[in-house]
């Protein structure tokens, strides 16, 4: 008995003194696609023989945990869904300036955006249409088209509150057409459209058919739906859509920059970025191409957008969004 | 006289355990509701939360559900009692045993396996045809997530009313009848206020699991649209913009109405139980048809759809002999894959959680056993220490962030597997001071006189006569606190270190964007097997 007890005591001490971190560990917070965050982390360790420690979740979730933690900060590197949230992240000084010329001649014109971090690649919105249940494709070429009698409980739309892609739509999208926006947003939500998480979440629905459209979805993961051999497509409507470069970025609370710089360099060589092209992300890099799933990115308008300028009302749009369209 | 076995420092000790496991926690969520400046947090106060409509919306939901689940719950649960008692089934403890095993899968389990079954394209539409879309539409709606709750908490509100229903004597009845009363009028004068207290307990009861509920909302609410208390807690937290003083704010709110309802029942909890004054009745089958009922619905269905997805290729495709494959297991249990991982890091905190929890259920039944001849403090350590079963997991979580998070405090355990330990001590220590307190009443004070009378100390009279005699119970504790922490949901989803997954969240992550088979490979391995564990558990040692 007093063995058995003993030992009891001794293994209880032991799992104690597990949590001890190992000599060098990289934290990093990044937005999905998880899968994607994963096999960076795992080819940076094999390379490095570094540990990386992973949080994956939605921007709005990575955003929420860095400003939960900023007594506390664990993070080392951070990737975002969203140009302007890593703008509000540098907006707080919590950046730790990155941006070195030689990768930054690499990258792909319509990605290189500035600011004081690298795109890690980028991603668009569009609308998607479940086939089985909308035909006529060609009259949804314009972001306007969602509104009537016949989308009542029909559409859904990612949280911009969680989805950094939908965020930055929601911010380019009513800084150009003000309160015409805003009140399609409120026409949305008056036909029963839902914003039931991110992105992932929103599809699905359309995905099975319950709803037919998704105002505001993300490229890739609209690209392994449909990849999967579910009846989707993506119109991008005519009036432009926007490239939304996606940021990786190391925080100023890093502990080990230099480790921290080093799984940036790998996330932006070439290595790095057939990953992310992988991933149906486009890629920052402008010698590795965009997986062949993807449309003919020359045959989509994009609209430029000034992300510096758009992340300036960022705070105040996005409240907007919360109070008077999500009813929070 | 107070037996002496164990030295003075236990009653300090609990003050300090539950002071920290749940005090500090919930002091430190008053002070941000309140003064939210105190923690340097940005954002609005319990004034400003009180002025949302967020809040009051939340709250109409919250009670809408937690009284139409009740409702639900009873009706269920009083027909199934009064089925069992009033024509028993032979091979009583088979059915016994599939009316109870709805309550051990965690109730976010119930709500995806019904949403793998009648969501468009599910299981249903398959089997069915279109004729099912209505049923899809009914559970995405506030009544069909207060179904889906129900199934879960029906058992509960069997075996609560079932007792009641067994204690109660046949003789006032008789004489009722003999005497000239109709049957409704015996029934609303005899019998209903003999199962009236327990109507009640098992009511308030419910719906205080079902106002604490955070799994069925985050599953089904938000294709619902149905925002209850635990899940706009959460949202505060860990949806930006982040607002600790409202998530705090609400959370009291949550707390108030929880205690609210647990402190009747605590009282009402009390009445003594007497043994069965029934005559057993024969066993018939005339009951068959409706357990039946409630054993396709709530036990074969969602099991029978978690294990079909487990082992389906593609969910959409039927079940054909090319539609199977156990890639999802593989997958789970493949080496250094995500879900084996979180499998083994959930294994590895629930058996810390369970034998940390062991330790201090030990020292706190110690002190309340001690104090009893003193009892004031002691009542107060006993209220502390049964206060987690109140508590929503959703708000303990906060608690702990705010607590462990905090400016001021220096140890470096937010952001570590160590801080999913402490809320899952926080939530299931309940549990284990209830075994605890039986273990150590099972050596009674004679034992104890004789060991000191032959020359031991009180650690050998702690090691060789109490220790031992508790041990049933205590390995009781330690199973079902290890399946309890197995199974933790809300705490693990706001509380889950970088890097760090358990199989709670691996499941949800799985289900809501990524492979649902794997997320549903995982259940079966990781939750099916502590359900059976807490059945056994209760089968064992659960009677006490």
């Amino acid at each position: 008995m007093y063995k058995r007890f003993l030992m009891l005591i001794v293994s209880l001490a032991a799992t104690l003194a597990l949590p001890v971190q190992a000599a060098q560990t990289l934290v990093v917070y990044s937005s999905g696609p998880a899968s994607l965050a994963r096999a960076l982390a795992r080819n940076f360790e094999q390379q490095t023989g570094a540990k990386v420690e992973l949080y994956a979740a939605s921007t709005g979730k990575v955003m929420a945990r860095l400003a939960a933690e900023k007594n506390h900060p664990r993070a080392d590197v951070v990737i975002l869904a969203n140009w302007t949230a890593g703008l509000a992240l540098a907006e707080q000084k919590e950046v730790y300036p990155f941006h070195p010329a030689d990768i930054a001649k690499r990258l792909r014109p319509a990605l290189d955006t500035q600011g004081p971090f690298l795109p890690i690649g980028g991603d668009t919105v569009s609308i998607v249409v479940n086939t089985k249940k909308v035909n006529d494709l060609q009259s949804l070429d314009d972001w306007f088209a969602l509104e009537g009698k016949a989308w009542h409980g029909e559409v859904t739309m990612p949280n911009p509150l969680l989805s950094g892609t939908a965020s930055d739509f929601v911010l380019a999208f009513t800084a150009r057409y003000g309160d015409r926006a805003w009140n399609y947003f409120k026409a949305l939500k008056a036909e029963g459209t839902i914003w039931p998480g991110p992105n992932a979440a929103a599809l699905r629905p359309v995905e099975l058919g319950a709803r037919s459209a998704m105002l505001s979805a993300v490229g890739h993961t609209s690209l392994k739906a449909k990849h999967k051999g579910n009846s989707l497509a993506l119109v991008f409507p005519k009036s432009g859509t926007v490239l939304i470069p996606r940021p990786i970025l190391i925080m100023r609370s890093s502990h080990d920059k230099a480790l921290a710089e080093r799984f940036v360099r790998y996330s932006l060589s070439e290595q790095g970025q057939k990953l992310v092209s992988s991933a149906l992300l486009i890629p920052a890099v402008s010698a590795v191409q965009p997986a062949s799933i993807w449309p003919d990115l020359s045959s989509v308008k994009f609209i430029n957008a000034d992300w510096q300028k758009l992340a300036a009302h960022r705070t105040q749009v996005l409240e907007r969004f919360r109070r008077d369209i999500l009813g929070q | 006289m107070p037996v002496r076995w164990l030295p003075r420092p236990l009653g300090l000790g609990s003050w300090f355990v539950l002071g920290i496991l749940v005090a500090a926690p919930l002091a430190q969520i008053l002070l941000i509701a309140f003064v939210p400046a105190f923690g340097g947090a940005d954002g609005t106060g319990m004034s400003a939360a009180l002025r949302t409509h967020d809040l009051w919306n939340a709250l109409g939901g919250t009670l809408a559900l937690a009284f139409l689940t009740m409702c639900m719950t009873l009706a269920l649960g009083w027909a199934l009692a009064a089925l069992m008692v009033e024509t028993p089934l032979p091979v009583a403890p088979l059915w016994e045993a599939l009316l109870l095993a709805p309550f051990l899968l965690p109730p976010y389990l119930t709500g995806i396996a019904w949403s793998l079954l009648l969501q468009p394209g599910g299981y249903f539409t398959q089997w069915f045809g279109a004729a099912s879309a209505p049923l899809g539409q009914a559970l995405y709606t506030l009544p069909g997530m207060a179904w889906v709750m129900a199934l879960h908490l029906a058992p509960l509100a069997y075996l609560m009313l079932r007792a009641a229903l067994l204690q109660r004597a046949d003789s006032p009845r008789l004489a009722a009848r003999v005497h000239g009363a109709g049957r409704l009028r015996s029934w609303l004068q005899i019998e209903l206020p003999a199962v009236a207290p327990a109507l009640a307990g098992a009511a308030l009861l419910i719906f205080l699991a079902a106002s604490e509920e955070y799994g069925v909302p985050a599953v089904i609410g938000s294709y619902a649209g149905v925002s209850v208390l635990a899940t706009a807690v959460e949202e505060s937290v860990s949806v930006w913009p982040v607002d600790l003083p409202k998530a705090a704010s609400l959370g009291v709110i949550l707390c108030l109405l929880a205690l609210l309802v647990w402190l009747p029942y605590r009282r009402l909890s009390r009445v003594p139980t007497d043994s069965p004054q029934q005559r057993p009745r024969p066993a018939r089958w005339s009951a068959l048809l409706p357990v039946l009922v409630f054993v396709l619905l709530a036990d074969v269905l969602p099991i029978g759809a978690i294990l079909l997805t487990s082992l389906l290729r593609a969910v959409t495709n039927g079940i054909t002999t090319t539609n199977l494959t156990l890639a999802h297991y593989a997958d789970v249990l493949g080496a250094n894959s995500v879900g084996l991982q979180a499998l083994r890091t959930s294994l590895w905190l629930s058996l810390f959680t369970a034998l940390a929890a062991l330790a201090l259920g030990l020292i706190v039944a110690g002190a309340l056993l001690r104090r009893k001849a003193v009892p004031t403090p002691s009542r107060a350590l006993d209220l502390l220490a049964s206060l987690p079963t109140a508590l929503p997991g959703v708000v303990v979580a906060v608690g702990l962030i705010l607590f462990w998070n905090a400016p001021w405090n220096p140890l470096g355990i937010y952001g570590t597997p160590l801080i999913l330990v402490i809320s899952y001590l926080t939530v299931t220590f309940p549990y284990a001071l209830r075994y605890a307190q039986v273990g150590l009443a099972a050596s009674g004070a004679q034992l104890e006189f004789a060991a000191s009378v032959h020359g031991a100390g009180a650690v050998g009279r702690f090691l060789r006569v109490t220790l031992p005699l508790a041990m049933p119970a205590l390995a009781g504790a330690a199973s079902v606190v290890f399946a309890l922490s197995m199974r933790e949901l809300v705490t693990s989803v706001m509380l889950q270190p970088p890097g760090t997954q358990v199989i709670s969240t691996y499941i949800m992550n799985q289900f809501l964007q990524g492979d649902v088979g794997d997320g549903m490979a995982m259940a079966v391995i990781g939750v099916f097997s502590s359900a059976a564990l807490l059945g056994l558990a209760r089968l064992r040692l659960g009677r006490a």
